[in-house]
């Protein structure tokens, strides 16, 4: 954009945070935090991110500093890897925090197999996926459902394919909320938002979404790596994507809608992306409504995916392999929790939640290691398993980075490199890469991105979360 | 003096895509909007239009003139998503304050198009600069 970036006062309260004091503009009700070394913060400033943080800052009922995670970089709105949370009985809630993208998240299956047995078969695995998962624009997805069944994947989430064998329990268990929030209302999901997603369920949507058979390169965590099944050699499988063009939809409705509710109520904001209503009015619990609806759908989806993954194994290694899922985790949703002895509705926009050992949420599996968090790298580089912790709680409000971040425009990464270059690269890797043209994987090339050793190292410093494993992609599915 | 032909470009963003869009009326710049989106969505889905042509006419309420750019938007990604179509020329178009209508030619695509997920208000503001009226849009990739 074209209009000046302005520029504000900071100060380093330690080697993993920056402050933007609650001074730096008369209108913040809070100050701003950015977790992020000196090298991360220089490339962070650089855009717009810290203005829009600081926009952030100034919503009522904005209960602590609004935070960016060391992966943030300028979205619309919130900054991408922003995290504010607002008192439930006096605050807002705000579509554009939580992006159009609704329960975009990350789920991690294990496989038990050796890399070096499933190494001969990567290319026909490939294939395999390629066919079964949808990607970028395939016309509709693999599951086509009516708008009764429908409703019943707004309300239940993954269980509503319990019935259908495409979900287990144990899915439900080590998926966040179970796969399905409470208070989902489908009847606050438009008709618009239920066309766009009715043959979407089971595909990956475009962009930085992906399917990646992946390498347990290192662990460091050897406890919490063991209750994951995770050990050093295996095939894991990572699994990025949301709520398709369903939680798009309802994104725009209730942008659209609050014009009306900010008015009323004399909300006044410094973007108008950041439209936001009372969270205890009417407008507000209806969009947390469909909003919930919007995030089951992404479960749900991710769970129809995983089916199709679990499918594809046994169609090139045999009915005996068994994928479990290690966790499901989101990084773009709203989510009413208790901190303390206080209701607050907390926004992650390209932020994940990461509550610890000792988070009832946390499930029993994990009870006393921490929840697993999930950190895609970018295409071709390293992606992490962390775990929360309870320390967390305080620092971030559960809650840790959500990738590498990108660090160049989609313009200025074609220009750096051309896509065939890119594909070479990464098959001279051994990198099996299906579904991208060229200038999808010019756009998505690692230079465009930030560090992500670099990134996790941050979070991992600053207490948000601790490393357990590293993981290197085999093979590439792109939306 | 020769009046100026609408245009468009992109413009940086570390995300996600964004226009800007120039023209000497509101109602060119609403146009030039249609265009813009139409060309963003057969580069996604391959320069060749899966064939047929169909026209069809657009109305858009909205409280003012950024949100009407934003919603005029917003229904062409869902029509390209819905009905596999995107625009190419716009023959007629007329505009208030609250309401833009516009006759738009475009083609079936070959494939369905998910790149774009929405059109934003962040930093939008149709506004004059000079003789040109002005406005930046960003959509959500």
């Amino acid at each position: 954009m074209t209009t000046a970036r302005r520029t504000y006062p900071c100060a380093r309260l330690h080697g993993q945070l920056v402050e933007i004091p609650r001074t730096a503009r008369e209108d913040m009700r809070v100050a701003a935090r950015i977790f992020a070394d000196d090298g991360l913060w220089d490339q962070i400033r650089h855009d717009r991110t810290v203005e829009q943080l600081v926009n952030v800052a100034t919503l009522p009922g904005i209960e602590a500093p609004a935070l960016a995670m060391p992966d943030a970089h300028e979205g619309y709105g919130f900054p991408v890897g922003g995290v504010a949370a607002f008192r439930a009985t006096d605050g807002i809630i705000s579509p554009g925090g939580v992006g159009y993208d609704i329960n975009c998240g990350v789920r991690l299956l294990a496989s038990g197999i050796p890399m070096a047995d499933l190494r001969p078969h990567v290319g026909a695995l490939m294939h395999e996926l390629s066919r079964a998962v949808p990607s970028g624009t395939g016309q509709g997805g693999r599951l086509v459902v009516d708008r009764t069944a429908l409703d019943r994947v707004l309300a239940e989430g993954s269980g509503a394919l319990l019935e259908r064998g495409l979900a287990t329990l144990d899915d439900l268990a080590h998926t966040e909320a179970g796969g399905a929030l409470p208070g989902a209302d489908p009847d606050a999901v438009s008709d618009r938002a239920k066309q766009r997603g009715h043959d979407q369920l089971g595909t990956l949507g475009s962009g930085n979404h992906f399917v990646e058979v992946q390498e347990v390169a290192d662990v460091m965590d050897e406890a919490a790596a063991a209750a994951m099944a995770l050990r050093p050699g295996d095939c894991v499988v990572l699994i990025h994507t949301g709520s398709r063009g369903l939680g798009h939809q309802v994104c725009t409705d209730y942008v659209r809608a609050m014009d009306a509710v900010m008015r009323r109520e004399g909300i006044h904001l410094p973007d108008r992306e950041l439209a936001c209503a009372p969270f205890r009015s009417p407008e507000g619990r209806r969009y947390f409504g469909a909003m919930c609806a919007a995030a089951n759908f992404a479960f749900a989806n991710r769970q129809a995916i995983t089916h199709a993954i679990r499918a594809s194994f046994h169609a090139v290694l045999g009915d005996h392999v068994a994928l479990t899922l290690v966790y499901d985790v989101a990084h773009n949703m709203a989510k009413l929790e208790t901190h303390g002895n206080r209701q607050l509705v907390v926004h992650r926009k390209g932020a994940t939640r990461a509550f610890g050992p000792s988070h009832p949420e946390t499930p029993s599996r994990y009870r006393g290691i921490g929840q697993p968090v999930l950190i895609p790298g970018s295409m071709g580089t390293a992606s992490y398993v962390l775990v929360g912790t309870d320390e967390a709680l305080d620092r971030s409000f559960g809650s840790c980075c959500h990738g590498a971040g990108r660090a160049m425009s989609r313009h200025a990464a074609r220009a750096a490199q051309a896509g065939a270059e890119v594909r070479r690269a990464l098959t001279a890797r051994g990198i099996t890469v299906t579904g991208a043209g060229n200038r999808e994987l010019a756009e998505e090339a690692p230079q465009a991105y930030k560090d992500v050793e670099r990134v996790v190292r941050v979070v991992h410093d600053a207490g948000l979360a601790r490393k357990v494993a590293r993981l290197v992609p085999v093979g590439v599915l792109k939306g | 003096m020769t009046p100026a032909p609408p245009r468009h470009e992109r413009i940086a963003h570390t995300a996600e895509l964004a226009l800007r869009l120039e023209a000497d009326t509101p109602a060119e710049v609403y146009a030039e909007a249609c265009r813009a989106l139409g060309a963003m969505l057969r580069e996604e889905t391959g320069s060749i239009p899966a064939g047929e042509e169909v026209s069809r006419t657009v109305a858009v309420d909205a409280v003012d003139a950024d949100a009407l750019l934003v919603d005029l938007l917003n229904e062409l990604i869902y029509l390209a998503e819905t009905e596999r179509w995107a625009p190419s020329a716009v023959p007629a178009v007329e505009c208030t304050a609250t309401r833009v209508v516009l006759r738009i030619a475009g083609a079936r695509l070959r494939r369905v198009p998910a790149r774009i997920k929405s059109a934003t208000h962040h930093g939008l503001a149709l506004r004059r600069v000079g003789e040109r009226w002005v406005a930046e849009v960003i959509f959500d990739v």
